[in-house]
């Protein structure tokens, strides 16, 4: 964080059939959305272990998105709904640790390039205005 | 049963006596209980063109106040209405101007609070009284009798903030006309301007609007009209002798209503008590035909 | 992790990754990464010279992974993975990064950044890499035979393909006759030819083909099984006439006295409550319309039962289902106009005069509810003046912002339809953009411009009204010669745009098939698998993938056919690569995946006296859900093991070293 505006690191867990087919859609369409966001692919967001959040939050990241595909639209029947189950436990045990700004549960189908594009600038935005974590140097430091 | 603070405006309490005559009779019938609005001013509507910082001033006066009663706002004039609902939405989406106002408005002990809702006449009649209710309550029908509803541009337009009624296709107005037995019909240009705002500019074109919609509204084989915006019924029911100049003395009289003076007379209220002496169109009429007289 | 070598090759993709970010300097970054051992850039990683230099490394440096920074994995997953297999190693041991859809497409306002980012997901790749290992999928035999959904133009084309490959077709269709939307045209552009003459013969063809079984007035209702195994449950509608008696005399019809509104003249013309849905239908049998029956909405009559020589009515019929099993689907359920009394302004619905173009073929055909005269339907009077209004809500924010590509010329044919009707009339065609695209169309558009009283306006018109007699009124900006032209015609005919049909969404969520922006079904890729879907074994034909004309229709359907064949004619189908895999020495047999798995592929027994989960390889499609669930790990899913994903992870949460 050498000077200038705070760029958050975000890290991004998108399923296959759908939000990553976004994502690309996104891409092949032009459409600008923030840098600060990486992508891990997975197949379905119902594979987002808690464990790999938490991990992204201790690396370093500021933010983690979980995207998947909208409800009933699941590639793998029910997936997405494993998927915000677990989301909606994480958040609890994320705001333990006053964490649970940090991580947000979005649906983005394979047609939603755009919706992808103003997903992520919101979050980044809203991540932006959390500040950084750094959770990572926090720790190290103790 | 419902509360509005009834809002008058200045068309009506300077000339459309009629309108305020038939709200305050029909509407506490059907259950609309009226508070009245003595503190209320002009809604700066006319301002519009000339000063607009003081017509939003003037509207975000008035929703204050009714915030203040905690009372939703019945508006009778479409102008009045679109100006409340305009400043409404402006100053839900500025901030700026919302600081500005609420500095001015404190000059006089005001507190801006833009929160009241605002409803036009049409709107209680249609969605909060309800169809099935009018209907229930009619006594004398208005069988035989075509009824060409006429909403008046500003309860169309613009579509850009919440209207009563849609504004290509019109639809709650002639269904109260139907809840009280009389015929509806398409004419062209039901959505139409009245010529109103263009009266201090070229009255002559003014006039020219009123005679071609009163002709067409005629041709279509119309026996009466409604409106129920002040403005509307000052051109097509006032002026009809002024615009029958200026097309060659043709023959366009036709006898026009408020939409509640429509209802009262299906309720089988008195002539009077609508304000109905004081319409200058021919209503006598359409009353003749159902048996009433205008000055009994 | 000492035998780890790896090769990191990031592709300049001309311009498009090349252009925003400079490949050289992240294969420079890649390269003091560990277990790198080789790192280039190339202008084309997916052309052949590009495919060669990876071969080659491989061999030369005896490379185990290999990193391809390129497009989406999507695109160019499988091109990779080929150029692995041809050097020796397994596929997956290929890694990919999506340097161009995810970076270089959407960050070219901020080159530093992009470049970055690049070198960040490289990173988390080389990261990732060194924990991937050989997968093994292992192959099931297919079923030779196919469902076709739909029996238009599209079904009926791709049902002959497949059945003259000596395939087995099932052709559902929801209505009584197959035929679909061609079978309601007068002719078709740009050659006028005449609709039916070219379609019935193909739908009698159909009828009489071995490898064919048609389900008529039936539906898809549930897909179970997968690629190459499908099992598809169909609804048979009950017709209250039993088919297989039926010889389709027509005496039921002859003498039913109900009347309705007749769908295949677009509620034009009258039919009877008994009724073939037109006369060339195929199969030919009638259904009992049982809203309009006098027997079903009053208990009386029965006429049909009594006129009827072989006892087929049977009143008490009720729906049936059969279970097919198919080793491939193909969709073709076209396409359905959009409602046009939506775009309130032209009182479509509200003024009878206000036709659409669809009920200008019917009126225009030798079988219409005109006999094939152009009268207007308020009055039955021959127009004299026919506006016919293009993109009447395509194109339209409001409405469908798409094109229906078939607009413009059927607009031009019904120029055609009006001018070869009543040669006095006059007609003006208010234009957005006039898009004659397809071969013949242009020379078909400068004919028909140039007709004497034909007049082409760049305008849409605004709110029309109606007049006493029923003509229409409007106003309309003509862009070209900067003039507001007021219109009084007697008929105006809109082409109006097009849609998804309803049923498109109920199926498309039994099929898991995505959509585009337009509600139309999502192809593999646009230009190069447009026929294909991302499920395996589901195929497009037609307009379900986006608005096609007939020509374009049937193009398609061919080639979703010809796909299907060979996907068919393989004989097998591979085994998804991601499975999930058990470690038994850490499963404790707890069972918390078992509920989990949506195809209830896991199941839980004893093992060397210990309770272990096991995976049935056929049933497992690779979602992972299982591998988030195992509290010790001992779930993995292949390519997607914890470890790969968080070393991943890792990277890309710390940022570049």
């Amino acid at each position: 964080m050498s000077g200038g505006e705070f760029e958050p690191r975000i890290v991004v867990f998108a399923c296959n059939w759908c939000s990553y087919a976004g994502i690309d859609l996104a891409g092949t369409s032009r459409i600008k959305y923030p840098h600060n966001v990486r992508i891990v692919k997975v197949m379905c967001s119902g594979r987002v272990h808690p464990e790999m959040v938490l991990k992204a939050l201790e690396e370093g990241a500021d933010g983690v998105l979980i995207t998947g595909c909208h409800p009933g639209d699941c590639h793998y029947i029910s997936g997405n709904y494993k998927a915000m189950r677990r989301y909606l436990l994480l958040k609890k045990l994320l705001g333990e640790l006053g964490l649970s700004d940090r991580v947000r549960l979005e649906w983005v189908s394979a047609s939603e390039g755009e919706r992808w594009a103003r997903v992520s600038s919101d979050f980044v935005e809203h991540i932006r205005k959390l500040g950084p974590l750094r959770l990572k140097e926090v720790m190290e430091g103790e | 049963m419902s509360k509005f603070l009834l809002f008058l405006g200045c068309t009506i309490p300077t000339k459309q006596y009629s309108y305020e005559i038939s709200v305050r009779n029909v509407l506490p019938k059907l259950g609309v209980e009226l508070v009245d609005f003595p503190e209320s001013g002009c809604c700066g509507f006319p301002l519009k063109g000339l000063n607009k910082k003081a017509w939003i001033y003037m509207s975000a006066r008035l929703l204050s106040l009714a915030s203040k009663k905690g009372l939703p706002i019945l508006a009778l004039c479409n102008g009045c209405d679109t100006s409340l609902r305009k400043i409404k939405d402006l100053l839900m989406h500025d901030k700026d101007l919302r600081e500005e106002m609420a500095k001015l408005l404190s000059n006089e002990g005001v507190k801006l609070d833009i929160n009241a809702k605002v409803y036009h006449t049409l709107e209680v009649l249609h969605d909060f009284v309800g169809v099935e209710r009018i209907k229930s309550l009619v006594q004398r029908p208005l069988k035989g009798i075509k009824v060409a509803s006429y909403p008046g541009c500003h309860m169309l337009r613009p579509s850009d903030i919440p209207r009563p009624e849609d504004p290509v296709e019109p639809r709650k107005y002639d269904s109260v006309i139907k809840a009280l037995g009389a015929e509806v019909g398409y004419y062209p240009d039901k959505g139409g301007c009245c010529g109103a705002t263009l009266l201090p500019y070229s009255a002559k074109h003014a006039l020219l609007i009123v005679a071609s919609k009163l002709k067409t509204i005629k041709e279509y084989g119309f026996s009466a009209v409604s409106t129920s915006c002040p403005y509307c019924m000052e051109m097509i029911d006032a002026k009809q002798d002024a615009a029958r100049s200026e097309v060659g003395d043709e023959d366009i009289s036709i006898p026009v209503f408020y939409l509640t003076q429509l209802v009262g007379i299906a309720m089988g209220l008195k002539p009077k008590e609508l304000g109905l002496n004081l319409n200058v169109s021919p209503v006598e009429g359409v009353l003749d035909r159902l048996g009433v007289s205008l000055y009994e | 992790m000492s035998d780890v070598r790896i090769g990191v090759y990031v592709c300049h993709c001309g311009k498009n990754i090349g252009g925003v970010i400079n490949p050289a300097k992240v294969a420079e970054h890649a390269g003091k990464l560990p277990n790198v051992v080789i790192s280039r850039d190339y202008v084309y990683m997916c052309s052949s010279p590009g495919q060669l230099l990876i071969e080659e490394d491989i061999k030369k440096y005896n490379l185990n992974r290999v990193i391809v920074a390129a497009c989406s994995p999507r695109m160019h997953e499988p091109t990779f993975q080929g150029v692995l297999k041809r050097a020796g190693l397994n596929p997956w041991l290929l890694q990919m990064v999506n340097v161009r859809e995810h970076d270089t497409w959407v960050h070219e306002n901020v080159p530093e950044k992009a470049e970055e980012k690049a070198k960040d997901l490289v990173a988390a790749a080389v990261a990732r890499a060194a924990h991937l290992y050989e997968i093994n999928t292992v192959r099931a035999p297919v079923v030779k035979s196919a469902v076709v959904i739909g029996g238009g133009i599209a079904g009926i084309r791709a049902s002959l393909d497949l059945a003259n490959a000596g395939i087995k077709v099932y052709l559902i269709e929801k209505k009584q006759s197959i035929g679909g939307k061609m079978a309601q045209l007068d002719k078709t552009f740009p050659t006028l030819d005449c609709s039916q003459c070219i379609l019935t013969p193909l739908m009698v063809d159909v009828s009489r083909h071995p490898n064919i079984e048609i389900y008529a007035y039936s539906e898809v209702v549930d897909v179970s099984g997968s690629a190459g195994d499908f099992k598809v449950k169909v609804r048979l509608k009950p017709t209250y006439v039993d088919w297989s008696k039926c010889t389709g005399c027509g005496a039921c019809v002859e003498k039913c006295p109900g009347r309705a509104p007749k769908e295949f003249d677009e509620g034009l013309g009258v039919r009877k409550a008994i009724y073939f849905e037109f006369p060339q239908a195929v199969p030919r049998r009638p259904v009992i319309d049982t809203e309009h029956c006098l027997w079903f909405t009053k208990g009386i009559c029965k006429v049909c039962e009594k006129v009827c020589p072989v006892g087929a009515i049977d009143y008490k019929q009720v729906e049936r289902y059969v279970e097919l099993n198919v080793g491939a689907i193909v969709v073709a359920i076209g396409y359905e106009l959009y409602d046009l009394s939506k775009l309130s302004e032209y009182g479509y619905g509200k003024f009878k005069n206000v036709i659409s173009g669809l009920q200008l073929e019917r009126l225009s055909s030798a079988d219409g509810p005109t006999r094939g005269k152009i009268l207007r339907p308020s009055d039955g009077k021959e127009p004299k003046t026919v506006g016919i209004v293009l993109c009447a809500g395509s194109r339209d924010e409001n409405h469908v912002k798409y094109c229906c590509r078939f607009g413009c010329a059927a607009a031009i044919k019904h120029v055609y339809y009006i001018k070869h009707a009543l040669p006095d009339a006059k007609v003006l065609v208010f234009y957005t953009d006039v898009r004659a695209f397809g071969k013949g169309y242009e020379e078909f558009y400068q004919k028909f411009r140039s007709e004497e009283n034909v007049f082409f306006i760049r305008g849409r018109p605004a709110e029309i009204f109606e007049g006493r007699d029923g003509s229409l009124i409007f106003d309309v900006y003509d862009s070209n010669t900067n003039q507001l032209i007021n219109v009084r015609a007697d008929l105006v005919v809109l082409e109006g745009a097009v849609v998804p049909p309803k049923d498109w969404e109920p199926l498309r969520r039994i099929l898991k098939v995505s959509c585009d922006p337009g509600g139309f079904a999502l192809e593999l890729h646009p230009k190069l698998r447009p026929f294909e879907t991302t499920s395996d074994g589901i195929f497009l034909a037609g307009a379900i993938q986006g608005p096609k004309d007939i020509p374009d229709t049937v193009a398609h359907a061919a080639a979703a056919a010809a796909s299907a064949i060979g996907f068919l004619a393989k004989g097998y189908v591979e085994s998804v690569p991601y499975l999930a895999v058990v470690n038994e020495d850490l499963c404790s047999g707890c069972s918390l995946c078992v509920p989990i798995c949506p195809y209830g592929a896991i199941s839980v027994s004893e093992k060397e006296g210990k309770r272990v989960a096991k995976v049935d390889v056929i049933k497992c499609k690779g979602c992972g859900a299982c591998a988030a669930t195992c509290p010790s790990g001992a779930m993995q899913q292949n390519y997607f093991t914890d470890k790969q994903v968080l070393s991943e992870v890792v990277v890309l949460a710390g940022g570049a070293k």
